[in-house]
């Protein structure tokens, strides 16, 4: 028992340094990116004892900025709603990588460790439950900063959170047909299979359109371009956080990029195999034509470890890439992508699914 | 008497004995002149005058020629224009290329008539002649020799105007240049004149050089306060502080000149010294404060004076004052039951005189202030205070006035001192109340010279601090009074 | 021909509807000006553009100094195509003096004018992109406006403030080998300009926020006073260099784009299309480019060349008199026009016969464009302020002068 509680802390804080780390390190990331995309150098100049890193430096210049900047409260808010709203906003993206499996099982003498630090049978419903708590952050913050500015955008927040909500529970409701689990271990675990034995059974192949419909939730989610309503810089100056300063922007801050790791986590667990490694299993290669090759349970688990960030770390990419390549939507447009085109989109998808899970199950 | 004549296609009518410059500029063509001045004598020395009269053989030069009936005359034919060029030309063959450090640059008469009647590009490839630059000539002047032309107005000026020849034009063409006897250092009062008069740069007033480009000069009539002969001038100022005083033609009065004790004066107007703030006296300090409570302690020492019944009242008027501030003020006096008001002439009345322009009696205004009735010598007021006569004094100060004296000797015999100043003084030590006043370049008001011409000066400047009139002082004391109904006699 | 949104405004004073002061500090207002907007949800009900939060007193100003110095103050007006203002004025003063510049001062004219177009073009294309989130366009824009500004740079040694016109003339001549940098510095914008046309031109996003926001109806666009690309979107084809031709437009070939529907989209489209023809001119003007002097020969209303002020009395003398007290123009009062980057940019100028402006007034184009905002506004959503307000380009330097 004491060992088990003793490794699960240990990957907690593993997932949990893991997380503030990628966060961190996509603030970077995203201003190098946009700087790559736009043909210009990006942030270079900070340096700590003359090492600059391609800017890495920026981040610790960042933290330090943010901690020792003044904690300015508008006389108009109200304090303790805008104390809490950023816990709010922060905390439970944290909370959804408890159930995201980062790999399959690592054996230590005699002790099996899941790379997962919920092994929840209803995974599925805490991501849902746990992310439609963020939506508090939004509305507290924008309502208790006593801001016009901020309180349009929590209302956009709100209405664009709630609405996207919908698209993305029923976008993934056709990989639950598919994979007929709500376990997201158990997902990841189908996904190892074969298709006609050379196409890796991952999400994409079983649902393309279950892909683009919640990847484009997921990002409706995490309020990034094109779907920055409620912080769109031109019209609403900073949207519902503009009134926070030092750490506790920082957290709104923090909790956007940790956002963009967990979407891309999301995305991978349920539609990129998760830690799989395509012919690669519990015990090593499976190669279809060369046949097994055995290889150390430690050095698959790093493997399946290692394939999970890769594929994190590309669907990072992506999410600031497109950040910079698209126009921001209009909020009516934003409702009208969302009700009349994804959220159909996402029934017929259902229903298809549903059909061939059916035809596939009674006549094979 | 007057002739008519024809220029450039016009019949004018002017006035007999005129020479062309002067009908020309009546007919309203200026005709370029370096030499020659409207007070001196005419050189004909520049030729940059000239013109063309029909049934003359030759070009003339308008300034030695008097008008006669029927003449005509051309001032923009090619050939003045060719001959203006050529002059031009030649004026500037040896000129320094001084125009940035040179004082005269923007009202340069070079400067002038080159963009007007010249504008050639230099064609003179040859080493400039260069002659010795900074000279210094007495007090009030300096010389460059380069940029003379050799006009020679400043050489008829001291010989016409001064009676005094102490400049003269010593060798030949290039090598022409102004000098004084020796060496010796010009000591006329009248030597800042030359300074105006030179139409270049080469004679500069030593109290202007480099203290301003003239362009950013902004200039106000006025009329000098130096003494009582009342020269008309222009006070040249630029953001709040006067930079110099240049005379302002004026026929009857001044002619074309001023003299240089005139043209410092502005300086007793502007240095540290001026008061801006009332002060009254508390305990043994004066403290600074403002009109409103100034002028209420003022009234209520004079009503306790009045009721002992002790209350001698005296008036004081400085002879710099303007008619309208004194006659205020006289009749300020008689409600407070002064039955006179002194003329204080001030310390430096009598001065030396002479019979050019220069007054013995160094103030502006005082045939003014006779005029209406401020005529007793304030020497007298000496033996009334030590007699007890007179207790309570008001004095509206001028610039080390005699009063200074008369208070530090009696002191301790004075109930109530009241004074009007612009600057501080030692009447600041005998005052108990002490109210800020304009002075002349601040104020707008008449003074009335020793011939009894009556003239009008304006503001030039915007008051400082807060400083008023002593016309509108008096206005606020008499109204507060009259809220008090307080009587004093 | 689509309709004016009509709002009913009788509830105007209804509880229901939020106050949103919108500037002047704000990402988006550029410049300094100020949105006071009610707001029906994501409705702007009613809208009031308050301005002069960057009145500098540039007409009052200009009183003060000489007429040559007044051009820094122009470089000051449309700050994104300075060079067009100062060939403004300095039409406007020429035509007052009654003199035509050299035929090589002409064509430089031209050429710095259409650079300065194209930045403008450039800046406003740019920033509309931007404020709609696509911060890269942005970008791509910036870059080739920073191809031209190298190009200002070498006319006229400033980037933003150039002060390169002078009455009668021009500071100094092109710098060597500009003509080569210039062809190669247009290849290098055309290349960027397509990039930005493929990133926006058909991009779902960007069409739908830009076409049919925005809109004003052509017969109100010619009433309110519209010039420029505002007007040529909502077609009417008024363009100065065609309509009123000064310095050497009328040899030139290009065309002037019109648009159809008069909205934000139509505009977008008629500035790109209209950078694309100024690109032409440029190619144009640099072949057709005449040998020659760039001042008129003309002592009264040219400076002397320094090294007659710093080397003869005369050219001192010259420049000095020119310096402090100014040209002397004859008496009279005259309205000079030129396209400016957002329509006709006019110069009155009233001279009294003295060394500097009796009176300077200029007509910015996008003021009387400013004054249709409000109409364009209402009943639009609060997201469609920022490609409307975008597409007037409105230059408070210019507006508030």
């Amino acid at each position: 028992m004491l060992a088990i509680v003793i490794t699960k802390v240990i990957l907690s804080m593993a997932v949990i340094f893991f997380v503030l780390n990628m966060a961190a390190i996509l603030t970077w990331a995203e201003r190098k990116q946009s700087a790559l995309s736009m043909d210009r150098v990006g942030p270079n100049r900070a340096s700590i004892g003359g090492i600059k890193l391609l800017g890495l430096m920026h981040i610790a210049a960042d933290a330090i900025k943010m901690f020792s900047k003044e904690d300015f409260i508008p006389a108009n808010a109200k304090t303790f709603y805008f104390y809490i709203a950023p816990i709010f906003a922060f905390a439970p993206v944290i909370f959804i990588f408890a159930v995201i499996p980062f790999g399959d099982v690592l054996i230590i003498g005699d002790m099996t460790i899941k790379l997962q630090i919920a092994d929840l049978s209803f995974g599925i419903l805490f991501i849902f439950a746990i992310s439609s708590l963020s939506v508090y952050g939004v509305i507290l913050a924008g309502w208790s900063s006593g801001n016009n500015y901020s309180f349009l955008g929590a209302l956009r927040g709100c209405a664009q959170m709630i609405s996207y909500e919908v698209t993305m529970g029923l976008s993934i409701i056709g990989i639950v047909i598919m994979y007929a689990s709500l376990n997201l271990n158990d997902i990841v675990l189908r996904q190892g299979d074969m298709l006609l034995g050379f196409i890796p059974k991952w999400g994409i192949v079983l649902q393309p359109l279950g892909f683009i419909l919640f990847f484009t939730a997921a990002i409706a989610e995490s309020k990034r371009v094109p779907f920055d309503l409620p912080e769109g810089e031109s019209e609403l100056v900073a949207g519902y956080f503009t009134e926070y300063s030092s750490m506790k922007f920082g957290m709104f801050f923090l909790a956007e990029f940790a956002e963009i790791a967990v979407v891309a986590a999301l995305v991978t667990t349920f539609f990129f195999g998760g830690w799989q490694v395509p012919f690669l299993g519990r015990e090593g290669l499976d190669l279809p034509v060369i046949g097994a090759i055995h290889l150390p349970n430690l050095l698959v688990v790093l493997m399946q470890v290692g394939a999970f960030i890769i594929k994190i770390i590309f669907f990072c990419w992506l999410q600031l890439q497109i950040r910079w390549t698209l126009p921001r939507f209009r909020y009516d447009q934003l409702m009208k992508l969302g009700w009349k085109y994804l959220l159909p989109l996402s029934l017929v998808n259902i229903m298809i699914s549903a059909l061939i899970v059916h035809l596939v199950t009674t006549y094979r | 008497m007057t002739v008519k004549f024809t220029i450039d296609g016009r019949t004018v009518e002017v006035p007999e004995g005129l020479n062309i410059i002067l009908a020309a500029k009546r007919a309203g063509i200026d005709i370029p002149h370096f030499c020659y001045h409207p007070y001196l004598s005419v050189a004909g020395n520049c030729r940059m005058c000239i013109v063309e009269i029909e049934k003359m053989p030759k070009p003339c030069i308008a300034c030695g020629h008097i008008v006669q009936d029927g003449m005509v005359v051309h001032t923009n034919t090619d050939m003045v224009k060719k001959i203006r060029k050529g002059i031009m030309e030649f004026l500037l063959i040896n000129h320094p290329l001084d125009c940035p450090i040179c004082d005269q640059a923007g009202e340069c008469k070079l400067q002038e008539y080159y963009m007007l009647y010249d504008c050639e590009e230099s064609r003179f490839n040859e080493q400039k002649e260069t002659k010795e630059k900074v000279i210094d000539l007495g007090s009030m002047i300096m010389l460059d020799r380069e940029r003379c032309i050799a006009c020679t107005r400043c050489v008829r000026f001291f010989e016409e105007f001064v009676g005094d020849a102490q400049l003269t034009l010593r060798h030949r063409s290039d090598h022409a240049e102004i000098t004084t006897f020796n060496g010796k250092p010009l000591d006329s009062i009248y030597s800042s004149n030359i300074a105006d008069t030179c139409p270049v740069g080469a004679l500069t007033s030593k109290d202007f050089r480099f203290k301003c480009r003239v362009w950013f000069l902004k200039s106000d009539d006025s009329v000098c306060p130096g003494c009582a002969r009342g020269c008309n001038i222009k006070i040249q100022h630029n953001d709040g502080v006067i930079y110099r005083i240049m005379p302002r033609m004026t026929p009857d009065i001044n002619k074309f000149w001023m003299c240089d004790v005139g043209r410092l004066t502005y300086k007793r107007y502007q240095g540290n010294e001026r008061l801006t703030k009332p002060l009254v006296l508390r305990g043994q300090r004066l403290e600074v404060t403002i009109l409103e409570e100034a002028i209420e302690e003022l009234l209520e020492s004079l009503r306790k004076l009045a009721k002992d019944g002790s209350a001698n009242v005296a008036g004081v008027a400085s002879a710099e004052l303007t008619s309208e501030d004194a006659s205020a003020f006289k009749s300020f006096m008689g409600r407070v039951g002064a039955d006179k008001v002194f003329l204080d002439q001030g310390k430096d009345t009598p001065g030396f005189e002479d019979d050019i322009l220069i007054r013995a009696d160094r103030n502006p205004n005082t045939a003014g202030l006779k005029k209406l009735g401020i005529e007793q010598p304030v020497d007298e007021l000496d033996a009334l205070i030590s007699s007890g006569k007179v207790n309570v004094l008001f004095i509206a100060a001028g610039y080390r006035g005699k009063i200074e004296d008369i208070i530090k000797r009696h002191k301790d015999k004075l109930k109530l001192v009241t004074t009007f100043a612009y600057n501080e003084s030692d009447l600041l030590e005998g005052s108990d109340v002490i109210l800020p006043t304009l002075a002349w370049p601040e104020l707008k008001g008449t003074f009335t010279n020793f011939e009894r011409v009556t003239q009008e000066i304006s503001p030039a400047l915007a008051p400082k601090g807060d400083a008023l009139s002593i016309k509108d002082i008096v206005s606020q004391l008499e109204a507060q009074m009259e809220r008090k109904a307080i009587a004093v006699a | 021909m689509k309709e004016l949104k009509q709002i009913n405004t009788k509830d105007k004073l209804s509880q229901n509807h939020m106050m949103l002061n919108m500037g002047p500090a704000h990402p988006s207002m550029h410049g300094v000006i100020k949105l006071v907007l009610e707001l029906d949800g994501e409705t702007v009900i009613n809208c009031d553009a308050e301005i002069g939060y960057l009145h500098r007193a540039f007409e009052k100003e200009s009183e003060r100094g000489t007429w040559t110095q007044v051009f820094p103050y122009t470089d000051r007006l449309n700050y994104v195509s300075p060079l067009i203002n100062n060939v403004g004025y300095a039409l406007a003063v020429e035509k007052l003096f009654d003199v035509e510049v050299t035929e090589r001062c002409k064509y430089i004219r031209v050429l710095a004018s259409e650079i300065s177009r194209v930045c403008d073009h450039l800046t406003c294309v740019g920033a509309s992109a931007m404020e709609l989130g696509a911060f890269t366009a942005f970008l791509y824009m910036l870059q080739a406006r920073e191809y031209f500004y190298e190009l200002t740079e070498d006319l006229s040694g400033g980037r933003i403030t150039p002060n390169y016109v002078r009455i009668g003339g021009l500071a100094h001549d092109l710098p060597e080998n500009f003509k080569e940098k210039a062809l190669d510095n247009i290849d290098k914008v055309a290349e960027l300009i397509s990039d930005v046309d493929k990133l926006l031109t058909k991009n779902r996003i960007f069409f739908d926020r830009m076409r049919g926001t925005g809109y004003i109806p052509k017969d109100m666009a010619v009433n309110m006073g519209f010039t420029g690309p505002c007007l040529r979107a909502a077609g009417v084809s008024y363009d100065v260099r065609k309509d009123q031709p000064y310095l050497i437009y009328d040899k030139l070939d290009f065309e002037i784009p019109i648009g159809v529907n008069s909205d934000n989209y139509d505009r977008y489209l008629v500035r790109m299309e209209e950078i694309e023809q100024s690109l032409n001119i440029i190619e144009q003007v640099l072949e057709k480019m005449p040998d020659g002097p760039i001042n008129i020969d003309d002592p009264k209303i040219c400076f002397p060349p320094k090294s007659q002020v710093y080397g003869s009395i005369e050219g001192l003398m010259h420049q000095f008199k020119l310096v402090y007290e100014g040209h002397h123009p004859p008496e009279g009062e005259v309205y000079h026009a030129v396209e400016g980057g957002n329509g006709e940019l006019g110069f009155y100028i009233v001279s009294d016969g003295t060394g500097s402006p009796y009176r300077v007034r200029v007509r910015p184009p996008c003021f009387f464009m400013m004054q249709a905002i409000p109409r364009m506004l209402q009943g639009e959503m609060i997201a469609d302020i920022v490609p409307t307000f975008g597409s007037i380009n409105m230059i408070a330097g210019e507006l508030d002068r």
